[in-house]
């Protein structure tokens, strides 16, 4: 039998993997290269929430970090930092993540793009662009002293980056279970992500557009759309998730390696590009699957084996989504999102023949 | 003005120019010759150091009379008794074990890059990149964590053998062993680009279908350059490891399987001297190795101290530790943008005078007495090792 905190560990790790890879299916969708900084995005995301809530404990609220509880019946929250904390980290990781993301689009790859550089120039062009990221966060990191700030407002429980140590508790009260916050937040999150994005497509007039841009850009020029437009959006999509999937991977903890001051990303890379494969990456909603699926094959299959056998195989979970990308590659290479639509495609003529 | 020891400084940069010319050269093969988006490197080159830190190891303590399994299990304290007792006294052995270890792992790099081939058969352009990619970080992890692999603790890592201690100067033999396989494997690149076997990778790169449609197997064509390439890497992971100026003692999953590095470096250069261009390829090893790689590693906390920074507030020691990388990024951006071809871009492939071909046509016609058979021109280099 499976603990039930492997499967709630499944479902946040899944809300952060399903998220960056719609930001990489994003990416790809509009350059039509895989966007190797983009992990490093989420990590600007991480970053800017960390310091940007420390400053604002610190200059602006006068009591601290707070502390709140709520009681819904046999439901009970505590909270370790007060909401507005909360939603002051996740408007700058945001915004940190759009800004990178639109400085990427903006200065490196349109520029080369138009400049009729290949899919091998434009992916330098993405390692390149991780390295000035990843060397600036570096620098700049120790500069603003943002691990300092986060150790001082947060106290000693952090080090690194990791505030995983002040994720709310959910007492589940009927199952005599207490979860973490991160673990429901990141789930819902992710699926409110989804539900607002499936919105845009397809209930306003931009989703019409994007979607014409997505499936042919050049009919689409013709008719009139500005497809530029469309694009940037899709960065702006792709960053902002990129930096509230930063903002949760602060709460992870032991889910994932805790944030660190050097390469927080590196170990997600592998299940973030997973995630967009397995799910198709021409697919919007198909990444967002894949990520869950990435997510589920990492933490329960993994956990399963590891009760079958009784060999620790958790540890090397990346080994599986790696078998997963391999798999979808050589047997599915549009991912599952395409299978899915060729099924309902194969369907159409028996049943308008029917 | 800090001091600059010149001998190290020269010795460092020699060594480091001639690791990075055999890396990027083997990745030259496989990407710009044959256009295999090979983003996996690092994992070919941790073979080599792999290779070294167990396989060497194990012998030597074998051959000492230990039991080969404390070379992991009781990884520092066995090699500190080999390095100290065996190693220095005993030349044919070590000889032997080099030997055995390099030929190791140029097969052990050939069968991985034969495995890796595998994708690169079926799948195109940056699908196939995100595949190696992930395959790379994949087996890093695994032996980040893989005791019987890489040892206890994974920052640490593997003690390294001294294989080179009997000539009494490690650091400066392991250079000279270096320099001379950068130098053969200049020359047996120039050779094969002007084979008919490098001309055959750079139709299959160019034109697909037009090289099938001429009965061209493409498949073998990706399999070998992949399986050379690969091994050719494993070979540079070696010179790596061997080296206490480069490896230092020991070598960690951490460090061999460094993206960065091993990948991405390899990349950078190969851009900047110019894609499937063996002499841009080495031009741009040899310059950035003088200019950046070797005075940036080895004196990043000297530069960062002599620019003030900490005037600016940056934490020097971090200053110095992100340098190198906010070097890289905007060098390979602005060759990109200025010159996306490269200091030398691929050079017209050199045929043979007229003279010479009516020479070889006329022979082959009196041995066979039909019309000339393909790659009759084939340099013997070409023929037993890239075919």
């Amino acid at each position: 039998m499976v603990d039930v905190k492997v499967v709630f560990d499944m479902l946040a790790y899944s809300g952060v993997i399903a998220l960056l890879s719609l930001g990489i299916t994003l990416a790809y969708i509009t350059t039509r290269v895989f966007n190797f900084a983009h992990p490093r995005i989420a990590n600007v995301g991480a970053y800017a929430a960390a310091a940007s809530m420390a400053l604002y404990v610190d200059l602006v609220r006068d009591e601290g970090i707070g502390r709140f509880k709520v009681s819904l019946g046999p439901l009970e929250v505590t909270g370790l930092v007060a909401p507005d904390v909360l939603a002051v980290g996740i408007v700058f990781a945001v915004i940190a993540g759009i800004i990178t993301a639109l400085a990427e689009y903006y200065l490196v790859l349109r520029p080369l793009i138009e400049r009729g550089a290949d899919f091998l120039k434009l992916m330098i062009a993405t390692l390149a662009f991780d390295f000035f990221v990843i060397a600036t966060l570096f620098i700049l990191g120790t500069h603003i002293s943002v691990k300092e700030l986060v150790s001082g407002v947060f106290g000693r429980e952090t080090t690194s980056l990791s505030l995983h140590a002040f994720d709310a508790r959910i007492d589940l009260a009927v199952l005599g279970y207490k979860l973490r916050g991160i673990m429901l937040f990141s789930f819902l999150g992710s699926l409110a992500i989804a539900l607002m994005l499936y919105i845009l497509l397809f209930k306003t007039k931009l989703g019409v557009k994007m979607r014409a841009s997505i499936e042919n850009p050049s009919l689409a020029e013709v008719l009139g759309i500005n497809v530029q437009q469309v694009y940037t959006i899709a960065w702006i999509i792709s960053g902002a998730t990129a930096g509230f999937a930063g903002f949760l991977i602060l709460f992870m903890g032991d889910i994932v390696k805790p944030v660190t001051a050097s390469s927080p990303a590196d170990e997600i890379i592998v299940s973030a590009f997973a995630g967009s494969i397995v799910g198709g990456v021409n697919s919007v909603f198909g990444s967002i699957g894949g990520g869950f699926i990435i997510g589920a094959v990492e933490i329960l299959i993994s956990s399963v084996i590891t009760d079958v056998t009784g060999i620790d195989v958790t540890r090397y979970n990346k080994m599986l989504s790696m078998l997963a990308v391999a798999l979808t590659l050589l047997f599915a290479p549009q991912g599952l999102a395409a299978l899915y639509s060729e099924k309902i495609q194969a369907r159409l003529p028996r049943l308008r023949g029917g | 003005m800090p001091s600059v020891d010149i001998t190290f400084l020269v010795e460092f940069i020699v060594a480091y120019v001639a690791v990075y010319y055999v890396l990027t050269s083997s990745l030259n093969l496989k990407a710009g010759v044959t256009g295999i988006p090979d983003f996996g490197q690092a994992m070919f080159f941790a073979v080599g150091g792999i290779v070294v830190g167990n396989l060497a190891a194990r012998i030597a303590a074998a051959l000492a009379g230990m039991d080969p399994s404390l070379v992991i299990a009781e990884n520092t304290t066995t090699l500190e008794v080999l390095n100290s007792e065996f190693f220095p006294n005993r030349p044919l052995e070590s000889i032997a074990i080099l030997v055995v270890a390099i030929a190791s792992a140029l097969a052990l790099g050939g069968l991985l890059g034969l495995l890796a081939s595998y994708p690169a058969l079926r799948l195109r352009g940056d699908y196939l990149a995100i595949m190696l990619l992930v395959t790379a970080e994949a087996l890093r992890i695994y032996t980040t964590y893989s005791v019987w692999l890489m040892g206890s603790t994974p920052t640490v890592g593997l003690t390294l053998p001294s294989l080179l201690a009997w000539t009494g100067d490690p650091g400066l033999a392991s250079i000279l062993l270096t320099l001379a396989i950068a130098v053969a494997v200049y020359i047996y690149m120039e050779r094969l680009y002007n084979s008919p076997a490098g001309r055959l990778m750079r139709a299959v790169r160019d034109d697909e279908d037009a090289s099938k449609a001429l009965g061209k197997d493409v498949a073998k064509v990706r399999r070998n350059a992949m399986v050379v390439g690969s091994a050719l890497a494993a070979l540079a992971g070696v010179l790596y490891s061997i080296n206490p100026l480069l490896a230092g003692s020991s070598v960690a999953a951490v460090s061999i399987f460094d993206r960065m590095l091993w990948t991405f470096w390899p990349w950078a250069l190969m851009i900047l001297g110019g894609m499937s261009s063996n002499r841009g390829v080495a031009i741009a090893s040899v310059v950035t190795g003088a200019a950046i790689l070797g005075p940036i590693r080895l004196y990043k906390a000297e530069l960062a101290r002599l620019l003030r920074v900490d005037a600016l507030g940056f934490d020097t020691d971090k200053f110095a530790a992100g340098l190198e990388f906010i070097l890289i990024g905007p060098l390979i951006l602005a060759i990109l943008f200025l010159r996306p071809q490269g200091i030398i871009p691929e050079p017209p492939s050199r045929t043979l005078p007229e003279k010479d071909i009516e020479e070889i046509k006329a022979r082959t016609a009196g041995q066979t007495g039909s019309e000339t058979p393909q790659g009759e021109e084939e340099p013997p280099a070409s023929d037993t090792e890239a075919r």
